[in-house]
């Protein structure tokens, strides 16, 4: 049986089609079975209702089925386990079930028909991925029992290793799909998404649209986690509950002040920046930071630093990136949201692995062959999904060699 | 198919009554078959244990009728059934309480694969419903210890996929004492796959004009698999053997069912 159980108009436009008895049992009632991808979430039948707003689909009933007689099916009607009952329904009626879609669906009328809204392109490309309950469920199936390497192993330890597989898969094997497009305050800091657990890439966004990639300041400035408040003695002092009374650091108020045309080399368009330069670095005609030993290329740079702020929280900028348009490209963990969870099936088997490999290497009495087996077996299988993730096609790496001094032929 | 019990009496009487040593009343005999079945039935679990280990060693045969593990598992399919667990709100616990029609005797042994189901995810603090998909889930079962720390940890802490059960009992005492279960996160509906104790065999007689005993339909068979039949009988006797005093019948019996496990097991 092929995994694919959706058809080409339930994955393509989001809608099912059906149509009701020409002889309808009292009080003219019909269920109708939603077979999609994704599950019905039904708030209420009511568009008057709050709860309306729930539903990720709209009902739409024709009596001829021709393109633009369709209408929002408005009367009472319950939905359990994705099948809808409508009552009040005429007999020979066509019914579709129209999952919301950013285009709003072809079904509906006017504005307030239409089903907006994004879940018909949240399943686009699910065929990529297996969900993690789907992974281990094939791994309690394929890999524990009787006769096999894992006699038996409890649900919740194959669970356990499989989030961690994920968590470490996330860090360096599976794509970066998170990202966040963001505008830069006043205040140069950005608050950390919710689900961020280091960078990939900072870029900020010219009028082009293309990236222009910021970097780190990571040896121009610091974004102190304690600035405690000291006395004339500098001493820290502390409040009626003996904690230190904390200030805000200097250290960041100057750096966002800083003139970054000081710093990368830029040359000045006025005396007063030179002098704030002969200021800060004390001597006549070096323009950049550490020009007296040569120019460095890590701060020779235009387009900005950003630097993160631990003890707030949140990703700083340099001032020459206020207001400015940045995406924040960035990895999690994998496990954030149940959208999440799920694997490409281009590392499905290093999973396995995985998971095979943590299980019998935490359990006494395994013999160290086995082990270093099941470890090398993973590795494998991890480096193998790597390269199948990086995306390396023989075409696009002739096309940028193409601009190289030696071409690559094929 | 149940052993038959005036076959099982018969036997025993003829066997004891040749040679003029002996007989035994039917509430003997009656104790005795309930002794007997109970020492098979018990015995299942630990055979069934050491005759996994030729599957755990991959040395098992895939013949048809000849995988001694299957035939052993085969023996406990008259006791293995589905039932479903109701939610108890006064102890907030799920227990079994048998009906009539499927109370199969009403104990249960032991509890196999657990099926909770999720029909809904209510809201009803903020009111919003949501209604989802039928979700079943297997249910992994564990020790009260394991469950609280399986539920402590964020990466294996029980969602409707994965729900987490324990096994206690109630100091107080429900409408049917017996397995009680509590299950994290809560299900709608629970079905759990269970082995029940047997039923007591019982010989029933009515009285006959001539004042003899006649078997009564009345009776209870034994709920063993047919193929049973022989042990009972050779258990039957070793015990009937002990009742008139007869140390022969308790030896020929032994030998027999000592080479019936020598059999068996190797």
């Amino acid at each position: 049986m092929g995994l694919i159980t959706e058809t080409n108009q339930q994955y393509y436009q989001g809608a099912q089609g059906f149509s009701s008895l020409a002889v309808l049992p009292t009080p003219n009632t019909q269920a109708f079975t939603a077979t999609f991808d994704t599950d019905l979430i039904f708030g209420s039948w009511n568009p008057a209702d709050a709860n309306y707003a729930l539903n990720n689909f709209k009902v739409y009933t024709s009596p001829t089925g021709i393109p633009g007689t369709y209408s929002e099916y408005v009367l009472a009607y319950t939905v359990v386990n994705n099948v809808i009952t409508l009552t009040g329904l005429l007999s020979s009626t066509k019914v579709v079930i129209q999952l919301k879609v950013l285009t709003g669906g072809k079904y509906g009328q006017t504005e307030d028909e239409k089903a907006y809204g994004d879940t018909v392109e949240d399943n686009y490309g699910s065929y990529e991925y297996i969900k993690l309950t789907d992974a281990i469920d094939n791994f309690m199936v394929g890999y524990v029992g009787d006769g096999k390497l894992i006699q038996n192993a409890k649900k919740s330890d194959v669970l356990f290793f499989a989030k961690r597989s994920l968590q470490e898969f996330s860090y360096d094997t599976l794509k970066s799909i998170h990202s966040q497009e963001l505008n830069i305050p006043a205040s140069l800091s950005v608050i950390l998404p919710q689900d961020y657990v280091n960078y990939v890439r900072v870029s900020w966004i010219d009028q082009l649209g293309v990236k222009r990639i910021i970097y780190p300041a990571n040896n121009l400035t610091i974004a102190p986690f304690g600035t405690p408040i000291q006395d004339q003695a500098g001493v820290p002092t502390q409040d009626s509950f003996g904690e230190n009374i904390e200030g805000t650091s200097l250290t960041t108020e100057r750096w966002k002040r800083a003139n970054d045309n000081l710093i990368n080399g830029q040359l000045v368009n006025n005396i007063d920046e030179a002098v704030d330069f002969q200021n800060a670095y004390g001597f006549e005609g070096s323009w950049n930071w550490g020009r007296q030993y040569g120019l460095d290329p890590q701060t020779s740079q235009i387009n900005g630093w950003f630097n993160m702020n631990e003890r707030e929280g949140k990703m700083s900028f340099s001032s020459n990136l206020a207001g400015k348009l940045i995406v924040l490209e960035y990895i999690s963990d994998g496990l954030a949201y149940d959208s999440d969870t799920k694997v490409p099936k281009l590392a499905e088997d290093a999973l396995y692995a995985s998971i095979l490999h943590s299980i019998i290497s935490t359990r006494s009495g395994q013999q160290e062959y086995l082990v270093q087996r099941l470890q090398k077996d993973r590795r494998a299988k991890l480096r193998n999904a790597k390269i199948r993730l990086s995306n390396i096609k023989l075409d696009e790496i002739v096309q940028v060699m193409r601009g190289k001094s030696k071409w690559i032929k094929h | 198919m149940a052993v038959n019990i005036n076959t099982v009496y018969q036997t025993v009487l003829y066997i004891l009554n040749k040679e003029q040593r002996g007989y035994i009343t039917p509430a003997e005999f009656n104790s005795l078959a309930a002794q007997v079945q109970d020492e098979i039935f018990q015995s299942y679990f630990p055979d069934g244990n050491q005759l996994n280990r030729v599957n755990q060693n991959n040395t098992q045969n895939d013949t048809e009728f000849f995988n001694v593990y299957e035939n052993n598992r085969y023996k406990l399919y008259p006791f293995e059934h589905e039932v479903s667990f109701d939610y108890d709100t006064v102890y907030n616990c799920w227990s079994y309480s048998p009906t009539s029609a499927d109370a199969y005797g009403g104990i249960i042994r032991l509890l196999g694969s657990i099926l909770a189901t999720y029909n809904s995810n209510v809201n009803t603090t903020n009111a919003q419903v949501k209604t989802n998909p039928l979700i079943t889930s297997i249910t992994q079962l564990t020790s009260k210890s394991d469950f609280n720390k399986i539920t402590r940890s964020k990466l294996t802490t029980p969602t409707q996929q994965y729900p987490l059960a324990y096994q206690y009992s109630l100091t107080d005492t429900l409408a049917s004492p017996g397995v009680v279960l509590n299950i994290s996160p809560k299900p709608d509906s629970l079905t759990v796959n269970c082995i029940f104790e047997p039923t007591t065999p019982s010989w029933n007689s009515t009285v006959g004009s001539l004042g003899q005993l006649l078997f009564s339909q009345n009776s209870n068979n034994f709920q063993l698999d047919i193929s049973e039949q022989y042990n009972i009988i050779i258990g039957i006797l070793k015990y009937a053997g002990v009742i008139i005093n007869d140390p022969t019948i308790i030896q020929v019996a032994e030998q027999e069912a000592q080479q019936v496990s020598i059999n068996e097991k190797s």
